[in-house]
């Protein structure tokens, strides 16, 4: 069921890019600013569609804002010290890849509260730590890493090339028999059957 | 939690993570990748209060009045586990954990300082800040800082520091820097007997003098600076209030604001008697003249 927002009872239906749907309160979703720019004043017909986003990560945006549905207005960032307890829960479930879905999708839905969080939790994973430390933190590639992919992609580069220029080659040999008036090419042609046929009989 | 790839965030979310990093985490993080380099230069947002510092063998960035990275550029080179780069220059780099500033190893210590220069003047987009950077002279090995510091700061925006606590200058020294630095604020710790101020030929903006000096009053009166900083063991009371008679009489005429200790000078005496037609105003800390 969907309906223009005007009671925290309505609920709307969310689809997701797996094509599957489910409900999310009026007042949960209102969090969003990008469903307040959308749809808060025309309504919506059927489902929401936040195609870009998979069921698991919009259930997990939505399960924060129905959480957070009575917390007093937003006024900035809050700081991580002040987070309860069932916020550091919130967030130590969620694997790498969610997390990154999660911040994305906010910040998408431009829910302040929730990507302001994830952006504080990311600078502490960073805070303190050295150039070492935080390479692992961030998954950067190594200095022999890269090396090691500038490598391969010079062997695909220099791959790449060769195939391009036999293709060229190709293409050159095309274009000039293309090129070539019908009756000679008829004569090439012959040509060529002939010493074929001749090459044959002499075996 | 896991590792998270949070160079590939889109812009809006980097803006917000960078609102969040601390200061002190932005140099390890810049040191990463070349990426990351970049990425840090673009979204960090904390640069108009920075102030660089260079000596002989460290550079500081300060933001107010706290060290926030303090770079000491020993040699030689360490061969083992070169772990970061610096300007093209891989080598070895350790925090010290007590202090919390880097040590850095080279081959030459000064190419160590001006790659490392070179590298936070990107990285903070140095050029751009309002704080001139520093320099501090201490003998004549470090003479170079000062053609290194014109050369980069596209000329004299820059303080220059002269320490003769070691008593490695010499008056010759005083002299040949005095004629060659174009700084717009010297700061010095002594003023060597038979140095004539007027040499300070260039227009300085700013001359603060630290330690006790032999300055005489015909010597500063040559001087065409526009603030004049004496500290309180700088010189007697008979130099400052000849100084002060003849600003009033408009004889230092770019000078805008002086300070000098009054231990042994009644002002209130002496401003009744000379005040005159001067306007007494309450100094505040921001000043800017016209």
């Amino acid at each position: 069921m969907t309906s223009p927002a005007s009671s925290s009872e309505v609920k709307y239906l969310i689809e997701s890019s797996e094509g599957n749907t489910f409900d999310v309160s009026g007042a949960a979703l209102r969090q969003s600013n990008t469903f307040n720019a959308m749809f808060l004043n025309i309504g919506a017909d059927g489902p929401i569609p936040f195609t870009d986003y998979n069921e698991a990560t919009l259930k997990k945006v939505f399960e924060y804002c129905e959480h957070s549905v009575n917390e007093e207005n937003y006024s900035g960032p809050k700081h991580q010290d002040d987070l309860s307890k069932w916020d550091l829960n919130f967030f130590n479930e969620m694997d790498q890849k969610m997390f990154i879905d999660v911040i994305n999708a906010s910040n998408f839905l431009d829910i302040e509260r929730l990507t302001s969080y994830c952006c504080e939790r990311i600078a502490r994973m960073l805070r303190g730590k050295n150039t070492q430390e935080m390479i692992k933190v961030i998954t950067l590639p190594t200095a022999e890493e890269l090396e090691a992919k500038q490598k391969v992609e010079e062997k695909k580069a220099a791959a790449a090339k060769k195939v391009a220029e036999k293709a060229a080659e190709t293409a050159e040999k095309t274009e000039t028999l293309e090129e070539l008036p019908v009756q000679q090419l008829v004569q090439t042609t012959r040509n060529k059957l002939t010493r074929k046929y001749l090459s044959f009989s002499n075996e | 939690m896991p590792p998270v790839l949070f160079l590939q965030f889109p812009q809006v979310v980097l803006t917000e993570i960078f609102k969040f990093i601390e200061f002190e985490d932005l140099f390890p993080l810049a040191l990463c990748s070349r990426k990351s380099f970049n990425i840090v230069k673009t979204y960090q947002d904390k640069k108009s209060s920075l102030q660089l510092h260079i000596t002989q063998k460290y550079i500081k960035i300060q933001m107010g009045y706290v060290d926030n990275f303090k770079f000491f550029v020993l040699s030689p080179a360490s061969e083992n586990s070169k772990n970061v780069n610096i300007n093209g220059n891989r080598i070895r780099m350790e925090l010290h954990k007590t202090y919390g500033f880097y040590i850095t190893y080279w081959d030459d210590e000064i190419k160590g300082i001006k790659s490392i220069f070179e590298y936070l003047s990107e990285l903070f987009s140095i050029k751009n800040i309002k704080n001139p950077t520093e320099i501090t002279v201490t003998g004549r090995d470090t003479v170079w800082l000062m053609d290194f510091i014109e050369e980069r700061q596209d000329g004299g925006n820059y303080k220059l520091i002269i320490d003769n606590c070691n008593y490695q200058l010499t008056n010759y020294d005083y002299r040949f820097i005095i004629e060659h630095a174009f700084p717009k604020i010297i700061e010095t710790n002594e003023i060597p007997a038979g140095l004539q101020l007027i040499e300070f030929r260039k227009s300085i903006d700013i001359l603060i003098i630290r330690g006790r000096s032999w300055i005489e009053v015909d010597n500063l009166i040559s001087l065409n600076c526009t603030e004049l900083v004496i500290s309180p063991y700088g010189c007697e009371a008979y130099i400052i209030t000849g100084l002060i008679y003849h600003w009033m009489a408009g004889d230092l005429s770019k000078l805008k604001f002086f300070q000098a200790p009054t231990r042994n000078l009644n002002l209130a005496r002496f401003f009744g008697e000379n005040i005159g037609s001067a306007k007494l105003e309450l100094m505040t800390e921001k000043r800017e003249y016209r």
